[in-house]
C-alpha cells in the first residue's frame, strides 16, 4: 500500500490547500461539532452543510465521487440504529414496507446517517487538502503534547511498512492453502499476528539505533514551518459564525 | 465498534472526551517518565500502533460466511503495559478517524474510552486479576491474557451500546444484546488470537515481555506450578458470581416483552402461539422464568435463576471433566 491511498490529493494547488493547517483543523472540527448538534428535523440546515462541502471540494478540485465513495463507508454503522427501530415506542407512527414504525425512531436513524456521512466527508476533505506533516505541525501549534505528535508522525511513517509486511504474511499463508471458514481457524491468524509483532519490535530496535546515530535526543524537530496569514484568520472568522448561523436559522 | 459522528449526543461526547483526555494525559505522563530509562519506547510505541492497525486489517472467520477483526488492546497491554497500550490504541484510533473515516472526529473521545481505556487499561486489570488465580509461568500468562481479551471486547462493546442508549440513538434493550452478543462471539476469536500472538512472541523473543525480563530463561522452561487450591478458588468464585447475578439481578431484568414477543403482540399472533398461556411450551421447566408455586414475582424469578444457574454450572462442569479426562482414568 502506498501513502497516496489516503492523502492522494493533498499535493494539489488550490486556495484551500494554501490555508494554514491550524485554520483548517479548527474549521473542520467546528463544522463537525455544529453538524452533530443539529436536530435531525432541520433538513434545510443539512442541505446547506452539504452545499458547503461540495463548494469546498470544488474549490480544492477534489473529485466529488472520491469523497462520496470514501464517506459512504460510514453508512453501514446506521444498521445499528435501524435494528432498534421497532423498539422506539410511543408517538406518531409511520408505515414503511408494511411495518408500523415510530416516526421519532426514523428521525433518529435519518439524523445519525446524515451526520456521520457529513462528518466523514469533512474529514476526507481536510485530509485531501492538507499534507500529514503540516497537519501534525498544525496540531503542535494547537498545543497537542509534542510527545504525542512525535508518536503520531512515527506511527504514520511505519504504518505503510507494516501494512505491506502484513499483506506479505497473508499472501504467504494463502499460498500455503489457508482458506479459513470457521472460528477455531483464527489461531493461524494469531500466529501470523505474533510474528508480525516480533518483526515490528525488531524494526523498532533498528529504527531506534538509526535515530540515535543521527543525533536523536528526545524530540523530532518540526518539518514545515507554519505561517498564519490574515486570510487564515478571516476564513475562521467567516466560516465558523456562518455554520453556527445556519444551525440556528435554517429550520 | 468504531462509532461515527452523529450517533452519540453532545453531552455524552463531552463526558467521554474528558475521561479519555484525562487518562491519555496520565498515560503520556507515565510514558514520558519511563522514557528516561528507555528512550527506545518512542519508536516502539509507534511501530506497535502501526502493528495493531495492520493486524486489525486481518479478518478472521466466525462461521457462516461472517468475519470479525482483531482489536488488540489487551495484547498490546500484555506486551507493553497498560499505559503504553492506552497510548497505542489512541494513536490507532486517531489515525483511523483521520484517514479512514473509521470512527468520527467528534466521537473520538468515546471511541478512545471504549477501546483504549476500557479495552486496554480495563482489560489489563482483568488480566492482572486472573493472573492471581491461574498457574504461574507461561500458561497462566497466556490464559489470563486470553480471558481478559474476551472480557475487554465484551466490555468495550457493552460500553458502546450504553453510550448509544444514553444518547437516545438506540434503545438499550436492543443495542446491548446486539453488541454484547455479537462481540461475545468475536471475543472468542480475539482470545484465540491473543493466546496465539503471546505464545508466538514468548517463543521467539521472551525477553520482550516486560514481566519476564527479570526472570531467568531457565525458569521459563520449567513446568508451571499449578496450584490446585487456586483452580478451585477460581471455580468457586465464578460459580458464586453467576449465582449472585442470577438471583439478585434477574428480577430487575426488563419485564417488557423481548423483540420477538413484542412483534408477536403487536401483530396479534401471540395468542395463537400457545393454547395454554401460562405454559407457552409444554415441557418448559420455568415458564416465563418463574417457579410456579412461589407467588412473589421477584422471589420466583430469583429462584428460577438460582436453579437454572446450578443446572448450567453442573452441565458445564461435567463437560469440562469429560473433555479433560486423562487416558489413565478411563
Amino acid at each position: 500500500m502506498e501513502h497516496s491511498f489516503i492523502d492522494r490529493y493533498s499535493s494539489l494547488q488550490s486556495p484551500v490547500h494554501d490555508l494554514d493547517a491550524r485554520a483548517k483543523t479548527i474549521a473542520a472540527v467546528s463544522f463537525c461539532i455544529v453538524v452533530v448538534t443539529t436536530p435531525p428535523h432541520q433538513l434545510l440546515a443539512f442541505v446547506i452543510y452539504a452545499g458547503f462541502l461540495v463548494w469546498i471540494g470544488a474549490l480544492a478540485r477534489i473529485p466529488l465521487a472520491y469523497v462520496l465513495k470514501r464517506a459512504a463507508l460510514v453508512l453501514p454503522f446506521s444498521a445499528m440504529v435501524a435494528l432498534g427501530l421497532p423498539f422506539f415506542g410511543g408517538g406518531p407512527k409511520t408505515m414503511i414496507l408494511g411495518l408500523e414504525l415510530s416516526t421519532r425512531g426514523l428521525w433518529v436513524l435519518a439524523g445519525a446517517a446524515m451526520k456521520s456521512f457529513l462528518g466523514a466527508a469533512m474529514l476526507i476533505l481536510l485530509m485531501s487538502t492538507t499534507h500529514f506533516s503540516s497537519l501534525l505541525a498544525g496540531l503542535r501549534g494547537l498545543h497537542v503534547p509534542a510527545l504525542f505528535i512525535d508518536l503520531l508522525a512515527l506511527t504514520y511513517r511505519y504504518l505503510f511498512v507494516l501494512i505491506d509486511e502484513t499483506m506479505r504474511l497473508k499472501r504467504a499463508a494463502v499460498a500455503r492453502g489457508y482458506r479459513p471458514r470457521w472460528l477455531p481457524q483464527a489461531v493461524i491468524i494469531g500466529r501470523l499476528i505474533g510474528s508480525l509483532f516480533v518483526r515490528s519490535y525488531e524494526r523498532a530496535e533498528r529504527v531506534y539505533g538509526a535515530m540515535v546515530l543521527r543525533g536523536y535526543t528526545g524530540l523530532i524537530p518540526a518539518a514545515a514551518p507554519l505561517r498564519f496569514h490574515t486570510t487564515d484568520g478571516l476564513v475562521i472568522a467567516a466560516f465558523v459564525p456562518l455554520i453556527i448561523a445556519v444551525r440556528i436559522l435554517a429550520r | 465498534m468504531h462509532i461515527p459522528d452523529g450517533f452519540v449526543s453532545g453531552s455524552i461526547n463531552a463526558v467521554t472526551a474528558l475521561g479519555s483526555a484525562g487518562t491519555i494525559g496520565v498515560s503520556l505522563w507515565q510514558v514520558r517518565r519511563s522514557l528516561e530509562k528507555q528512550a527506545f519506547k518512542i519508536p516502539l510505541l509507534a511501530t506497535t500502533a502501526a502493528f495493531v492497525f495492520a493486524a486489525q486489517m486481518l479478518n478472521f472467520p466466525i462461521g457462516g460466511g461472517t468475519s470479525g477483526h482483531f482489536l488488540g488492546a489487551v495484547t498490546a497491554a500484555a506486551l507493553l503495559g497498560p499505559f503504553d497500550a492506552c497510548i497505542v490504541m489512541t494513536l490507532v484510533l486517531v489515525i483511523q478517524g483521520l484517514f479512514f473515516a473509521d470512527g468520527g472526529i467528534t466521537a473520538l473521545g468515546t471511541n478512545i474510552l471504549n477501546m483504549g481505556v476500557i479495552g486496554g487499561i480495563g482489560g489489563y486489570l482483568v488480566m492482572r486479576g486472573f493472573r492471581s488465580f491461574l498457574p504461574t509461568g507461561r500458561p497462566g500468562y497466556v490464559l489470563s491474557a486470553a480471558v481478559a481479551s474476551w472480557v475487554s471486547v465484551v466490555l468495550a462493546s457493552s460500553a458502546c451500546a450504553l453510550e448509544l442508549a444514553l444518547s437516545g440513538t438506540s434503545p438499550l434493550k436492543i443495542a446491548l444484546p446486539a453488541m454484547a452478543g455479537t462481540h461475545a462471539i468475536i471475543g472468542i476469536g480475539e482470545a484465540l488470537i491473543a493466546a496465539a500472538v503471546l505464545t508466538a512472541v514468548a517463543v521467539a523473543r521472551p525477553d520482550i515481555i516486560p514481566e519476564w525480563a527479570r526472570i531467568k530463561p531457565a525458569q521459563l522452561t520449567q513446568a508451571p506450578v499449578v496450584r490446585r487450591r487456586r483452580v478451585w478458588a477460581l471455580v468457586a468464585g465464578g460459580a458464586i458470581t453467576a449465582l449472585i447475578l442470577a438471583v439478585f439481578l434477574s428480577p430487575f431484568a426488563s419485564t417488557a416483552p423481548d423483540g420477538l414477543e413484542r412483534v408477536a403482540e403487536d401483530r396479534h399472533f401471540i395468542e395463537n402461539a400457545a393454547p395454554d398461556k401460562s405454559r407457552p411450551w409444554k415441557w418448559s421447566l420455568f415458564p416465563d422464568y418463574s417457579v410456579g408455586r412461589i407467588k412473589h414475582e421477584g422471589v420466583s424469578t430469583g429462584t428460577a435463576g438460582f436453579i437454572g444457574t446450578i443446572i448450567i454450572f453442573g452441565a458445564g462442569f461435567a463437560l469440562i471433566k469429560l473433555i479433560n479426562r486423562r487416558p489413565d482414568e478411563e
